[in-house]
């Protein structure tokens, strides 16, 4: 490796180094720092998505239909034509065009996600709790006190009286109950990553720098 | 008298029901037309229904012999604010329209403009000479006419107004022939001025109003309406003189004279009213601003009249009355000269003084209306404020623009004819002598009933009139302590409540039933909530994180530990780890596809991941196959390949398409079709086949929908078992998956990686030394939450203790 090429990696060590105390400082308060930083990320994360999009689905599409004229070439046109009036939803007077494009994304992607949500999700989850007859009454019980948490209605009787039902007040502790385990399991799960992320990113700063002053010295 | 329009029976002013049949009476400022018997609000000239002119001769002329009577409707009639603001609707009214169309044949006549051609008929009818049409009424009416005018003659009139010329009392008489019934009453008796009455609450006057307010000697013999004490007891000794039957100006006589010709006098009425009505919308719009104004404009009605708006939007075409013949100057001698000069108003020639009753009308007419548009010229600028700010009340309104529109169009109309009204040649010479005596403007002498019945906030305590602006330009330019227009019409209404959002007994009980439900909701206020005491917010967060920083460092660099604390990788294997490992180590050697649905931000936890999976992959030479459905994931798949030093290795790139890309993808896998062009790139048979013989997918996801994507549009159709390699955070939503058996295996996070790695793969790696400070953080900061329990439990007992 030569000086410059450990100088460079020193310099994106470095970099790396300062961007991430930059968002670490979010601990003390919001500041410039961490602002700039995090739209440091989302920029490069769109410039690079728009590099990558590129590289892997434009170029690859055009080389091909250039290299090969087929009849199968001639289907592009359809895409090709709604990509085009997809652009056209950049301007406000010709974004009615670009409808047409929309309706068949929104269309198509709807109709592929519902069927495989029943066909992935409901019908294998309800099979499963009809074989584990026990765990599945367990889990619509505990739905049930979670939903009823969130039931704000009652009824009036013939005096105008509001009537709540005597087992009310029961179902919905239970169902506080419920969502309070269930939001504490989650949330010390995030914790338990974010406790991840930052014991790795120590790990490579002092690993990484550790190599930089190996080769260094060497 | 009222007519009653039903049986034509004669009844008393104020009377609201017929004396003999009964029927409802048309009100005091109502006046029932003689063809059509419609009512019509007495200020209009003629007839909305037919046309037919409204102020026949022979009313005027009875009510001059009454001065009682003539004081009642004068008191009624003039008072066009309030009738335009709570009796009359302004909106309904197209008198203006139908007046220009009356006007337009005596504007483009002779040098008169009333021959008896251009005279409508109607106003042929109403003039006609009552001794040829044989009327008693109006024969009768002449001859009280006659008599009054003789008593008039020989009235001994005050020193001071006895210096008056003519062209003096043609001014006032201008001034007041802008309203309609104070012009008829002057004929015959003194008119009260709007405003002076205390009765008047808020006196709107229009511009020619305001001309004669500023003429005190012309206003002197306006205080008839005064109660009689205080007439008696108040007013000053030159005022008391006027206190006699006025006599008789020039202009009056030339009026008489005038009113033998056809038409001329219903044209001076109706001009007159054009002016009032004018006048005073013109006021109401655009006197200088003031917070009563603002209370009046914003308070504008959603069903604002057409004219109003069209008296508002004029205002962006006075600019083109610069070009106009008329002369600023000639308007300022009606308005601001002091009667004192009146020596110098005097008619200056015989022909003047000859002048044909008809020229002088119509002076007088073309001098009123160059009033008006002159006076409106002088505010020009102000006007399109106004106006910019009036069009954004006009919006607020819920008038469309199209109504605007066409009041301008119709307002431009206005205007021009207005500028068509014939001027007569010897109007100038009458008036401009004026001119000349501005230096020697005298202040008015304002008496003091007057003093004690205006408003507090316009000269009340505290109204310094010596020291009061003086004023700059209109027609009180030069006068000092003018009271504001504005604040007489300013009119304080109290908005309209809406009652549409009155709370029914059903909504309160609804009301009342949340308020319960949400009662076990509230929380402890501030102040009951525990302090740290001395720290502040920052100091305890860097604290914190100092200390969380030591830990982990520790961790790293003490793992010794791994063995001495709890939670070691050692300890305990999840289930979904070694059903993981079993199907990845059961694929002897066929290819994988590995999903990277993971961006740089994640890739501290999953590339721990990815890397068992890769490592295990590989020592099963098993050829993989990268793809990812977000772009962030390409370079991470590249990474991890080149990391864990994969020997067969073909990277499909980015997946677009989401959940359609997907399960387009299953589809080659399963069906072992061709798949050309799957991600758009075309696959040669090897890839193909490659694809074809996957025996694993493995799916490393930072987020829900990516995962589901996979395990719905690719599990549903494939046979091929499903890994899944998730964060912590994920483990939760990938649990019922992992139960149902659509995903095989699932290693979930730091914990689930170190497993795999530590107990299958044989080797201690990254995950495991990642893990034991992770585990080390957890205690710390398990105790550092015991540690705040139990102080902050500590300092809240304290406090009930004190309390």
């Amino acid at each position: 490796m030569t000086i410059l090429e450990t100088l460079g990696d020193l310099g994106g060590l470095l970099l790396g180094f300062f961007l991430t105390i930059a968002v670490l400082s979010f601990v003390l308060k919001d500041n410039p720092m961490y602002r700039l930083t995090v739209h440091m990320l989302i920029g490069v994360s769109a410039g690079y998505a728009v590099v990558v999009l590129i590289r892997d689905v434009f170029s690859p599409l055009f080389e091909s239909l250039l290299e090969e004229r087929s009849v199968n070439t001639f289907f592009w046109i359809v895409p090709l034509i709604l990509t085009l009036l997809l652009l056209a939803k950049a301007f406000p007077r010709t974004a009615w065009v670009g409808n047409i494009s929309m309706a068949a994304l929104i269309g198509i992607g709807a109709a592929v996600s519902l069927v495989g949500a029943i066909a992935g999700t409901l019908v294998p989850q309800i099979l499963v709790q009809y074989q584990e007859a026990l765990l599945g009454l367990v889990v619509a019980l505990l739905a049930i006190f979670a939903l009823a948490y969130f039931f704000f209605a009652a009824r009036l009787n013939r005096e105008g009286d509001v009537v709540v039902s005597s087992w009310y007040p029961f179902v919905a502790s239970g169902g506080r109950v419920v969502i309070t385990i269930a939001l504490a399991g989650l949330f010390a799960a995030v914790l338990s990553t974010s406790l991840v992320l930052l014991t790795q990113r120590l790990s490579f700063f002092i690993e990484e720098f550790g190599i930089l002053f190996e080769n260094l010295l060497s | 008298m009222i007519n009653c329009p039903q049986c034509q029976t004669d009844n008393e002013i104020g009377r609201e029901v017929c004396i003999s049949c009964g029927s409802a009476l048309p009100g005091l400022d109502e006046i029932v037309c003689s063809n059509c018997q419609s009512i019509n609000p007495a200020y209009l000239p003629v007839c909305l229904e037919c046309g037919t002119a409204l102020h026949q001769p022979e009313e005027a002329t009875t009510e001059s012999g009454k001065p009682g009577e003539s004081r009642e409707n004068s008191e009624d009639q003039p008072v066009f604010a309030e009738e335009s603001d709570e009796q009359t609707p302004i909106e309904d009214v197209d008198w203006l329209e139908e007046l220009k169309h009356v006007t337009e044949p005596l504007d483009t006549g002779s040098e008169t403009g009333v021959e008896d051609a251009s005279i409508p008929d109607w106003v042929q009818d109403v003039n006609a000479d009552p001794e040829e049409t044989g009327d008693p009424r109006l024969l009768g009416s002449l001859q009280e006419i006659e008599a009054e005018e003789e008593q008039n003659e020989a009235a001994v009139e005050p020193e001071a107004l006895t210096r008056d010329s003519s062209i003096v009392d043609s001014e006032f008489e201008a001034g007041d022939v802008n309203e309609p019934t104070q012009g008829r009453a002057t004929e015959g008796e003194a008119t009260k001025p709007a405003g002076l009455d205390p009765a008047e609450d808020q006196p709107r006057l229009p511009v020619t109003a305001e001309l004669s307010r500023t003429m005190p000697l012309a206003s002197h013999h306006e205080i008839d309406g005064l109660p009689e004490q205080l007439a008696k007891e108040n007013l000053p000794d030159w005022l008391d003189e006027v206190d006699q039957p006025p006599r008789e100006p020039a202009v009056s006589e030339g009026l008489d004279d005038a009113a033998d010709v056809p038409g001329l006098e219903e044209l001076i009425d109706e001009v007159a009213a054009l002016g009032q009505r004018e006048s005073l919308l013109y006021d109401e719009a655009f006197t200088p601003k003031s917070e009563a104004e603002e209370i009046l404009i914003t308070d504008l009605p959603p069903d604002a009249p057409d004219w109003l708006v069209e008296i508002m939007d004029e205002s962006a075409e006075k600019r083109e009355l610069e070009d106009s013949d008329i002369e600023r100057t000639e308007v300022e001698v009606l308005g601001s000269q002091s009667l004192s000069e009146d020596d110098d108003l005097a008619p200056e020639t015989e022909d003047e003084q000859e002048a044909s009753p008809v020229d002088e009308a119509v002076a007088i007419t073309a001098a009123v209306v160059a009033a008006r548009i002159t006076d409106q010229r002088d505010d020009d600028s102000k006007v399109i404020e106004d106006t910019e700010s009036l069009q954004e009340d006009e919006i607020s309104t819920g008038l469309p623009q199209q109504e605007v529109d066409e009041s301008l169009v119709e307002a431009k109309e206005l205007i021009a004819m207005l500028e068509e009204l014939p001027e007569s040649e010897g109007q100038s010479d009458i008036l401009s002598p004026g001119l000349e005596s501005d230096a020697t403007l005298t202040s008015a002498d304002i008496p003091d009933w007057l003093q004690a019945i205006q408003p507090k906030d316009l000269g009340g305590e505290g109204f310094d009139q010596v020291n009061a602006p003086v004023e700059a330009d209109g027609p009180l330019a030069g006068l000092t302590g003018v009271i504001p227009v504005t604040a007489t019409l300013a009119i304080s209404k109290t908005r309209r409540t809406d009652t549409h959002y009155q709370m029914t007994k059903e909504q309160k009980q609804q009301v009342a039933l949340l308020q319960r439900l949400t009662q076990a909701e509230q929380v402890e206020t501030d102040s009951e909530k525990p302090k740290g005491a001395g720290v502040t917010s920052i100091q305890f967060r860097l604290i914190v994180g100092t200390i969380l920083l030591l830990v982990i460092l520790a961790g790293l660099f003490l793992p010794s530990i791994e063995g001495i604390m709890p939670g070691s990788a050692n300890v305990y294997v999840p289930e979904g780890a070694v059903e993981a490992f079993d199907v990845t180590d059961s694929l002897g050697g066929r290819p994988a596809l590995v999903a990277f649905e993971y961006t740089p931000a994640m890739a501290g936890e999953l590339d721990v991941v990815a890397e068992v999976y890769l490592r295990h992959l590989s020592e099963q030479n098993s050829p993989v196959l990268t793809v990812s459905q977000v772009a962030a994931g390409v370079p991470m798949a590249e990474r991890m390949v080149e990391q864990t030093e994969i020997s067969q290795h073909l990277a499909l790139g980015l997946l677009p398409g989401e959940a359609t890309g997907v399960r387009y993808l299953g589809t080659c896998i399963e069906e072992s079709i061709e798949c050309d062009l799957v991600t758009s790139k075309e696959l040669d048979n090897d890839v193909n086949e490659m694809l074809s013989q996957v025996g694993l997918i493995i799916v490393l996801a930072a987020d829900r929908e990516s995962l589901i994507s996979w395990i719905e549009q690719v599990g549903s159709q494939s046979e091929v078992p499903i890994v899944a390699g998730v964060s912590q955070a994920m483990g939760p939503i990938a649990a019922p998956f992992l139960a149902s058996g659509q995903l095989v295996g699932s290693l979930d996070g730091l914990p689930g990686a170190a497993a795999y790695e530590s107990n299958f793969v044989g080797s201690s790696g990254v995950a495991s030394e990642l893990l034991a400070s992770t585990i080390l953080a957890q205690w710390m900061i398990i105790l550092a939450l015991a540690g705040a329990s139990i102080y902050f439990g500590m300092q809240a007992m304290r406090q009930r203790t004190w309390r």
